[in-house]
């Protein structure tokens, strides 16, 4: 185990090394710069060259790369070229916002699909079956900034149950945490459902194949039991690698989603920071997703010893 | 036609709201209309209550000596934070925090007198001495020195005033301190920037009480407020709503009380909701949306290419195909409602001439003529782009667009790398705010930083901003400011497209007393500032 988490240690800082300098590299390459932000169309030839000098940008980039580096390692993430505010506390300001939507759709997405590929699964090629195939694929094909409209129109326009916009940290309020956090959620989710029941539902459907389900079977076993004690574990391998795997598209959902319903989490964060060019805060909060992406994976990893014992015993 | 209507993109505006800085900061003396917008009484004030706000960005930071101010940071940080002075009802300057401001007999010098016994909110006292701090503060930064060009100094004069001394005549000098280069922060913030930028205090209605960056801006009312009695409201909350679709459901729903909105779309759909007020930006206060040339560079350095454009921009099938029709065509940095404003001489759409042109230019220079047409990237400007590559195209133009996202795109205007872009400028309260982008002192060539991003040269255009920043006599003004439109009509420069009245506030059935908004002398205030801004402490709430 020492061994594994070794490894995955460098791994992490490997893919944190590549990930961070090619995102420094790539959005110091794109035309304008944070001075020329900041001044706006007010700034003469002597201005910009003042503001690039007091943010350094004057250095090389590779010297700004490895001061940057330098100040990782004492956990210092730089302060915002356009506000000023340091990058850190900018990033754990944002950070519960995120996190708490993406635990929350991930949650409900289980909770709905893992049912729903069960149901399909046992009578596959039957009417539900059918049923749940046809509405997983639209809510696959309809993009989150649709559903999210739609949502709002009919919950928070027309029904007036829930809010539209905005978002109340669940330390100030925990009934209105929920409340401000159900339309994104719901729609964050469901694209994600669509996925993991498909996934779980073609699994399921090979599993019961299996001789030892039959085996089962021949015992007078309840489908029920057959299905959750016996099949599920085994068919979960895949869903969970498509969980892990699904971090990256979720936090480009949750972009979309936090602008579509005003939250003030990371993924908006990022994107304003590419607009501003703020290549240091763009930087951290590369180095956050990053580093997330690559735990839930091991996470994921450790997972599958835990689901099948053929794979614990090969470790 | 048959195209849906759009709104203009948010990209857009934020350009508008950047320039707007620059154009507020730079201003002079003149008068807008009073703003579209409810106007009858509304009845008694009532003291108390909440107002929640909807915005569609956060501000980059609320100290005005470092922090670039949108149309955004203002309206939230003028709860905050006073200027020196505002701009009334009819577009004229007149003293906020400043008791008076008198120029010397050929206004090269302006003498600042200030109100006694104002405080800011921390209990430092507001005096001459810290006026003269905040505007050498304000000569010393980088983002607003070039607004302070033509300031030499300030000194303090007899205690309780600071004489700021000039390079030159400015009669429209105070309307520089209607933006935020005129508003005070104390000892505290000019020390402590960074803290200032996150925390700002100032002499205003409101304090601060709660910012979450990106997500709301919470003040509280300041009860020793120096407008005795005032403001009405015990808070106001701005929230920060990016996406425009779900601002304005958001409202719809009672999540927000009023929002700032540029969307013809809104204005369409709330005027038809019962209870719900409209105001709309008039007068000086309206950007144009035009397409700007380079005229540093082929084939835009040729008046006949410039004129080609003009002709074959049909401006009313833009406004009918992007804005409903809510909107007039331009022909000029200034709309006929403003008192400046001059008729007459701009080409009307005429695609035979326009083919003239092209063949008279393409005879001089063989081959197609082909241009590279700057855009946003969303898709609703290049829908304003887009119209205007088949319209071009009709004359016999090839344009290629080319999409760059802001940072770009100022960059690119201001280094002179483009041929053509569409913009949105020129609301400056004031025609002398405009003269940085138009006069020749502040044009460069191709490849160096030029403010006038047209790079236009032309002696008969720098006289009269020239006439009309060092002249008082209004009369002598206006006739300066007529030239400064014929030049510009002939030689082209911008091609304009339209007046953007979709600027809007619109406010909910309970909000009372927005855009009602009075001097400390009594005089009535403009509606909306600069497009879409207005104070908060007239405004009350009742179901």
């Amino acid at each position: 185990m020492a061994v594994i988490l070794l490894r995955r240690l460098v791994q992490l800082v490997v893919v944190l090394l590549v990930v961070t300098f090619l995102s420094y590299w790539l959005i110091n390459l794109l035309p304008g710069d944070p001075a020329v932000q900041i001044l706006g169309f007010g700034g003469d030839a002597h201005a910009l060259a003042q503001v690039r000098h007091q943010l350094g940008l004057d250095r090389p980039l590779i010297v700004r790369y490895v001061e940057w580096l330098g100040g990782l390692v004492h956990g210092d993430l730089g302060t915002s070229y356009i506000s000023s505010v340091p990058v850190g506390r900018s990033l754990a300001e944002r950070m519960p916002v995120t996190l708490e939507l993406l635990v929350l759709a991930q949650v409900l997405a289980l909770a709905v699909s893992v049912p729903l590929g069960m149901v399909s699964a046992r009578r596959a090629g039957g009417f539900v079956d059918r049923a749940i195939t046809t509405i997983s694929f639209g809510l696959l094909s309809t993009p989150v900034f649709v559903s999210g409209v739609l949502l709002i129109m009919i919950f928070a326009v027309r029904w007036a149950l829930l809010p539209a916009t905005g978002f109340t940290p669940l330390t100030s309020d925990p009934l209105d945490n929920v409340r401000t956090l159900v339309l994104p959620t719901v729609t964050l989710a469901a694209g994600q459902l669509a996925v993991y029941t498909r996934v779980l539902r073609s699994d399921l459907i090979a599993t019961l194949q299996e001789d030892y389900i039959m085996l089962a079977r021949a015992r007078g076993l309840s489908p029920r039991r057959i299905m959750w004690r016996h099949a599920l574990r085994p068919s979960a391998i895949s869903l969970v690698t498509v969980i892990g795997l699904n971090l990256g598209a979720l936090i480009g959902g949750s972009v979309i989603i936090e602008t579509l319903f005003g939250l003030p989490g990371i993924g908006r964060l990022i994107v304003e920071a590419i607009f501003s060019r703020d290549y240091l805060v763009v930087q951290g909060g590369v180095m956050v997703v990053a580093v997330g992406y690559v735990i839930v994976n091991f996470a994921v990893d450790l997972l599958y010893s835990g689901l099948d014992p053929r794979i614990r015993r090969a470790a | 036609m048959t195209r849906k209507r759009r709104r203009l993109p948010m990209p857009l505006l934020a350009l508008v709201a950047v320039l707007a800085l620059l154009a507020a900061c730079t201003g002079g003396g003149g008068g807008a209309p009073k703003a579209g917008g409810p106007t009858a009484s509304e009845g008694s004030p009532v003291p108390g209550g909440r107002l929640v706000y909807g915005l569609a960005a956060d501000a980059a930071g609320f100290n005005p000596v470092t922090d670039a101010f949108s149309a955004q940071s203002y309206t939230m940080a003028d709860t905050i934070i006073e200027p020196l002075v505002d701009v009334d009802a009819t577009g004229q300057w007149r003293p906020w925090l400043a008791k008076s401001l008198k120029p010397n007999a050929d206004y090269t010098s302006w003498t600042i007198t200030m109100r006694p016994g104002i405080k800011f909110s921390n209990g430092e006292p507001l005096t001459a001495d810290l006026v003269r701090q905040n505007l050498q503060a304000q000569k010393k930064s980088a983002l607003t020195s070039a607004v302070f060009a033509k300031v030499k100094g300030a000194t303090v004069v007899g205690g309780d005033a600071v004489r700021v001394d000039l390079e030159g005549p400015w009669v429209a000098f105070p309307y520089t301190l209607a933006s935020q280069v005129g508003m005070i922060v104390p000892k505290a913030s000019l020390d402590n920037p960074k803290q200032a930028s996150q925390h700002p205090v100032g002499t205003g209605p409101f304090t601060f009480a709660r910012y979450i960056p990106g997500n709301r801006l919470l003040v509280v009312k300041n009860p020793n407020y120096w407008r005795k009695g005032l403001p009405y409201l015990s808070r106001v909350e701005f929230r920060i709503l990016p996406d425009p679709q779900t601002r304005a459901q958001t409202l719809e729903s009672g999540g927000i009380d009023a929002m700032a909105s540029n969307r013809d779309d809104d204005i369409l759909k709330f005027q038809k909701l019962p209870g719900y007020r409209i105001y709309r930006a008039a007068g000086m206060s309206v950007p144009e949306v035009a397409f700007m040339l380079n005229t540093g560079a082929p084939p835009f350095n040729d008046l006949r290419m410039r004129q080609a454009l003009a002709y074959a921009t049909n401006r009313q099938a833009i406004i009918s195909t992007l804005r409903s029709n809510l909107t007039k065509p331009a022909d000029g940095p200034w709309s006929p409602d403003a008192k400046w404003y001059v008729p007459g001489g701009y080409p009307d759409f005429d695609l035979a001439k326009a083919k003239a042109l092209v063949a008279a230019y393409k005879a001089q220079h063989p081959g197609p003529v082909s241009i590279t047409l700057m855009s946003l990237p969303d898709p609703t400007t290049m829908e304003n782009v887009q119209l205007a590559q088949d319209m071009w195209g009709k004359a016999g133009i090839t344009v290629h667009i080319k999409q760059a996202d802001q940072p770009d795109l100022i960059q690119r205007a201001l280094t002179g790398n483009y041929q053509a872009t569409i913009w949105s400028q020129f609301t400056a309260p004031d025609p002398d705010g405009e003269y940085v982008w138009l006069h020749s002192s502040f044009a460069r060539p191709v490849g160096q930083i030029s403010i006038d991003m047209s790079r236009i040269r032309d002696p008969q255009l720098d006289a009269a901003l020239d006439e009309g920043r060092s002249n008082p006599d209004t009369a002598t003004r206006k006739k300066a400011y007529a030239t400064v439109q014929r030049r510009l009509r002939a030689l082209l420069p911008y091609i304009w497209v339209d007046h953007l009245t979709t600027n809007a506030v619109i406010a909910g059935p309970k909000v009372h007393g927005l855009g009602q908004y009075t001097f400390p002398d009594g005089a009535i205030g403009k509606p909306l500032i600069s497009s879409s801004t207005h104070p908060f402490f007239d405004i009350w709430v009742a179901e």
